[in-house]
């Protein structure tokens, strides 16, 4: 399987933006005379006809959806969704009082996926052995759920540091490794950089972990962090300690880190 | 009364960007609910001053403002991206909002069934100089004023920024101090400080709200961070005044919650320790020697 990311014309996204809020102005002003927006598949079939209406009689470019779906949320409230580009859309909620809320937009992701009974026995072969990879990996990524804090461990001072380790935030099934680093000012064109190096733009170093007793850890929970100029961040691990360890090694690309585990 | 805007005049030349169509459509959206099952939009001015004391006001963290403004007359700029309504004749309503830092605005007509006419995008105030009224002329005033403003105070709000990104990079990370174990889960459980030279960072968790307590009929109900910053304030014993100058949200999808709190200014060397109080608790973090 391959994918690559698309940017979606800017007009279209306009374009749907302004219909959908054409489309909600007309609906509202049917709805406020009964007191509500009606039922669902009335609703769903007036928005794509307003739509339609609106956009000069032109029927919706989207084989599959409407210009403009509506769906009702409850007797006073509506969704509306706007399709543009490919995979795109941008999405409204509307309240009988005028209040639009929950405003998004979405962009699609295009792939290509290549269909099973298109590979050789080698291909077949090499997918489920990578698959089966990443249902382990993500077994282990899932294995700490942070659900039952026990403590924390301050690390020592590590005057001049570039990825200064903060603490430890011990769980019963992991811990999060806190750390900080300074970052500089984004200068990436949005426009000019590849999906490759969107993903690759900056990424938070690189942490290992070990004790005194040889415990394999790996990193689980998932991880966040981010920041204008410094960032601070938090990256979990499993299994949790053992109770006996004495030494948590941290490196995160200089010199390791001890904390000293024992309360 | 609908061709009154002939007057003023729309720059063809002019390329509103979408953003500010789309707000104002949004905007048009608020007085057409608040008509409820009124046949038409108001067309004298306690009526539309009525109808604006109706609209819904949306999220509380960006007010909206709404006036009224007189059928025919220039535009009014107050500086305060207002939301001009005027009648427009046949039961329509004539919604304009103005970008004050450019002294523009875009309008359309709105009809009492929803539908609306061309948009009109207005340059300044859409007529010469010499047909400026005192207002107008007032308006445009204050508007080279706040932009004077504006201009003498960009210096200082970049000073301003500088020291708040650059105040907890690494350079000025002093230590860590643990929070003692034991807190009860059951409410906001510190997990540990860092001590800056340029403040300070209260790393804590709080346990998350259940799924009913996250649900909410008012669509700008914020529970989930309600819940992450509750109340918290710091003592030294030294009387220092911490100020709260940054919140972060480390972790919404977890369970329980973990946030942070940083503040100013740092904590003296002289401090033994620091006492975290939340709402419904309290830990003492001993600092110990520096």
């Amino acid at each position: 399987m391959s994918s690559h990311f698309e940017s979606q014309p800017d007009d279209a996204q306009e374009a749907a933006g302004i219909l959908l809020l054409r489309v909600a102005l007309a609906l509202l002003g049917e709805a406020r005379l009964r007191g509500n927006f009606g039922d669902n598949t009335d609703l769903a079939e007036r928005a794509a006809a307003l739509a339609t209406e609106f956009a000069g009689g032109v029927p919706s470019p989207y084989p599959k959806h409407p210009a403009i779906e509506g769906s009702l949320l409850r007797p006073d409230r509506i969704s509306l969704s706007a399709p543009f580009g490919e995979g795109g859309s941008i999405v409204e909620s509307l309240d009988l009082d005028g209040i639009l809320f929950d405003g998004g937009t979405a962009f699609g992701v295009t792939y290509k996926q290549v269909e099973p009974n298109e590979m050789n026995p080698e291909e077949r072969a090499d997918l489920e052995r990578r698959q089966a990879k990443w249902r382990v990996e993500q077994e282990r990524r899932q294995r700490f759920t942070a659900s039952g804090f026990v403590r924390s461990v301050a690390a020592p001072s590590q005057p001049g540091a570039t990825v200064p380790i903060l603490a430890v935030e011990l769980f019963e099934d992991g811990f999060y490794v806190e750390f900080t680093y300074d970052t500089e000012p984004p200068t990436f064109d949005l426009d000019e950089m590849t999906a490759e190096q969107f993903l690759a733009r900056e990424k938070d170093p690189e942490i290992t972990v070990e004790d005194d007793l040889g415990t394999e850890y790996f990193e689980s929970g998932g991880g966040c962090g981010g920041g204008v100029r410094v960032s601070h961040s938090s990256r979990g691990f499993a299994p949790a300690p053992p109770p006996n360890a004495r030494i948590l090694r941290i490196t995160a690309g200089g010199a390791p880190v001890e904390l000293d585990l024992q309360p | 009364m609908c061709g009154h805007s002939a007057r003023l005049a729309i720059t063809s030349e002019m390329a509103p960007a979408s953003i500010e169509r789309r707000e104002l459509l949004e905007m048009a959206l608020r007085p057409l609910g608040a008509l409820g099952a009124g046949a038409e939009f108001p067309q004298d001015e306690a009526g539309i001053e009525a109808l604006i004391g109706r609209l819904a006001e949306g999220r509380p963290s960006e007010p909206k403002r709404f006036a009224h403004e007189d059928h025919g007359q220039l535009p009014r700029y107050d500086g305060e991206r207002t939301t001009w309504l005027s009648p427009a004749g046949d039961g329509a309503l004539r919604v304009r909002q103005e970008h004050p830092w450019d002294l523009t605005s875009e309008a359309v007509v709105l009809r009492p069934d929803g539908r609306i006419g061309e948009f009109e995008s207005i340059d300044g105030f859409g007529v010469p100089d010499s047909e400026l009224t005192d207002q107008a002329l007032a308006d445009r005033a204050a508007h080279k004023r706040r932009a004077r403003k504006l201009a003498e105070q960009e210096q200082e709000l970049e000073q301003q920024l500088e020291e708040e990104q650059a105040r907890f990079r690494t350079g000025n990370l002093i230590r860590t101090v643990a929070a003692p174990p034991g807190q009860a889960p059951t409410g906001p459980a510190v997990a540990y400080v860092a001590l800056y030279k340029t403040g300070v960072m209260i790393n804590y968790l709080v346990p998350r709200p259940s799924d009913e307590e996250l649900e909410s009929d008012d669509p700008f109900a914020e529970p989930l961070t309600e819940a992450m910053f509750p109340s918290l304030e710091i003592k030294d014993g030294l009387g220092t005044e911490f100020k709260s100058v940054d919140v972060d949200c480390v972790d919404e999808n977890s369970s329980p919650l973990r946030a942070r709190v940083s503040f100013v200014p740092a904590v003296p060397t002289a401090a033994r320790s620091l006492r975290i109080s939340f709402a419904t608790t309290a830990v003492e973090i001993e600092l110990g020697a520096p």
